[in-house]
């Protein structure tokens, strides 16, 4: 799996939230690290 | 000059205001102080009217109103560059910072060198970021200092010699005890009363004086008329055009970069703050624009002719044209006022920016290079400690070394910063991009730059560019960043191929 920006529970918070930004750049960025 | 008792009673008692203000901000929005995000971001609370004092009393400096006058003053219509660069840099904090803020709060960082090194997994390039904002801070910080200086000269504070320093030095270490003790809470609170004195000053002035002088007619016929418009290029060349807007651009692409910008813009309470702030400081720009007119009074004025200021201008150059038309103006205790505003305008960003570089130092330098393991409660008084070095540090260097020192290398410094931007923007908006290209590309930047500011005998930033014939003068920082930017971008690619390569290999 790739190292993401978020934790997989904060993604879940961002879609819950609608933090559509959020969720757009966990989807784009590649953080190096967990 | 003699001492102007009247101004210097009212220039105190303001500056004894906002002293016991900055002491009060402790307990404003009370937290614990001992965590470096409390005391170096705020907790990141600010909302939008704070954070536009804050970043208002930020980036417009107490240099902004001695030195965009002075060059207006000095060289004319070149020092209106100020102008679209104040305006250009807004579209920029629109839409990159807010998308910057975003990762920095999920992921804890407080310097633009936590994003970076945590973005690209790497150590040596958040600490090459870390250096360039201390180093190109610095200087910054100790013109503040000169622009306080000024005001000080100008109160008739007898010059030369140890007492003529001891207001600056008392200014200062008032400014550590209440920077040590209230953090950013201080600076965002003080910036509430330097703003507000500073619009009070610039509306007297643009009001008052030109009504002295028979109206803006009269003061723009004063003005030689090689100073009203930039010189027409000749020739081959672009002359002064190219270099008045690659001046402002590059400017504007520099300034969110460095660390104090990077504070302020972290320290609000979300991305939304920071996009309605970057429509709101537009007012800022609005009145720098009457702030550089300033410097066509002094002309009108003819402030530079007056014997009464010859020491002044002895001393300070055409940095002393603002506080000259002032005290050529205005009676004495609205003089106060507007020194009071100049010099807490000095004190606003001095303590923003030393905060930042220590945030640099503590997290970027000690956490990752000194004490791995060090506890939250030791980063906030590392950080402490070193926000108190660098202020020192900035005072000894503006007591004991010509002022063109720190003019040179500020100048610098708008070119080292510059060389941030591919690694902050590539790790916003680039999937992947490689560290050791970033770090090649930055090395590069540095090194040009520097040369092109080296070949004006740092006197000035403008590099003259000459391509197939055709000479374009412009701002060295700009050039450099693009340098760095195809060099980062071309080599990325390139040292992948040879990571894997090598991977291979050795797997085989």
């Amino acid at each position: 799996m790739r190292p993401t920006l978020l934790t997989q529970e904060r993604v879940a918070e961002a879609s819950a939230e609608q933090d559509v930004e959020l969720v757009l750049l966990e989807q784009f960025l590649v953080m190096p690290k967990a | 000059m003699n001492l102007d008792l009247t101004a210097t009673t009212v220039f105190v008692a303001l500056f004894l205001l906002v002293a016991w203000l900055g002491f009060f901000a402790a307990r404003w929005r009370k937290a614990d102080l001992n965590l470096l995000h409390e005391w170096g971001l705020g907790g990141r609370r600010f909302g939008t009217i704070v954070t536009w004092f804050l970043l208002g009393g930020d980036l417009y400096t107490a240099y902004t109103f001695i030195a965009v006058p002075a060059l207006v003053f000095g060289k004319g219509a070149m020092g209106f560059f100020a102008v679209p660069y104040t305006i250009l840099v807004y579209p920029i904090l629109y839409l990159v910072f807010p998308r910057l803020w975003i990762i920095a709060h999920e992921r804890g960082h407080l310097t633009a060198a936590d994003f970076v090194g945590d973005r690209f997994g790497s150590r040596l390039l958040a600490l090459a970021v870390a250096v360039t904002g201390i180093l190109a801070t610095m200087p910054y910080i100790a013109l503040q200092l000169v622009g306080m200086e000024v005001v000080i000269g100008a109160l008739g504070f007898p010059q030369g010699g140890l007492l003529s320093h001891a207001p600056l030095i008392i200014a200062l270490l008032i400014l550590a005890a209440f920077t040590r003790t209230s953090g950013l809470r201080a600076p965002a609170l003080i910036a509430i009363v330097k703003d507000l004195l500073i619009f009070i000053t610039v509306i007297a002035a643009v009001v008052v004086i030109p009504a002295k002088l028979g109206g803006f007619s009269a003061i723009f016929a004063a003005v030689p008329q090689e100073r009203l418009l930039l010189t027409p290029p000749g020739g081959d060349s672009l002359g002064a055009y190219s270099a008045y807007a690659t001046l402002a651009f590059g400017s504007a692409l520099a300034l969110f970069l460095y660390p104090h910008s990077m504070t302020g813009v972290l320290s609000s309470s979300s991305g939304n703050v920071i996009r309605r702030n970057a429509a709101l400081l537009s007012a800022y720009s609005f009145v720098l624009g009457l702030i550089a007119l300033l410097g066509y009074m002094a002309l009108a004025v003819g402030v530079d002719k007056d014997t009464a200021y010859a020491e002044g201008f002895g001393n300070f150059g055409p940095n002393f044209a603002v506080p000259a038309l002032f005290l050529a103006s205005f009676q004495s205790w609205f003089v106060g006022i507007a020194f009071a505003a100049i010099a807490i305008g000095a004190l606003v960003p001095a303590a923003i920016m030393s905060i930042a570089c220590a945030s640099l130092f503590t997290r970027n330098i000690y956490r990752q290079f000194v004490r791995p393991d060090c506890p939250k409660a030791e980063e906030a008084r590392i950080a402490k400690i070193a926000s108190l070095v660098v202020k020192l540090g900035a005072v000894v260097f503006v007591l004991t070394l010509p002022h063109v020192y720190a003019i040179e290398l500020q100048l610098l410094g708008g070119i080292w910063i510059i060389q941030l931007l591919p690694p902050v923007l590539l790790g916003l908006y680039a999937r992947s991009i490689n560290a050791a290209a970033l770090l090649v590309g930055w090395a590069a930047g540095i090194g040009t730059g520097t040369y092109m500011a080296a070949t004006q005998g740092l006197a000035s930033s403008i590099f003259p560019l000459a391509i197939f014939g055709v000479t374009i003068p412009g701002y060295a920082a700009l050039y450099s960043v693009l340098i760095n930017f195809l060099l980062a971008m071309c080599l990325s690619p390139i040292v992948d191929l040879l990571t894997r390569h090598s991977a291979t290999s050795a797997a085989r």
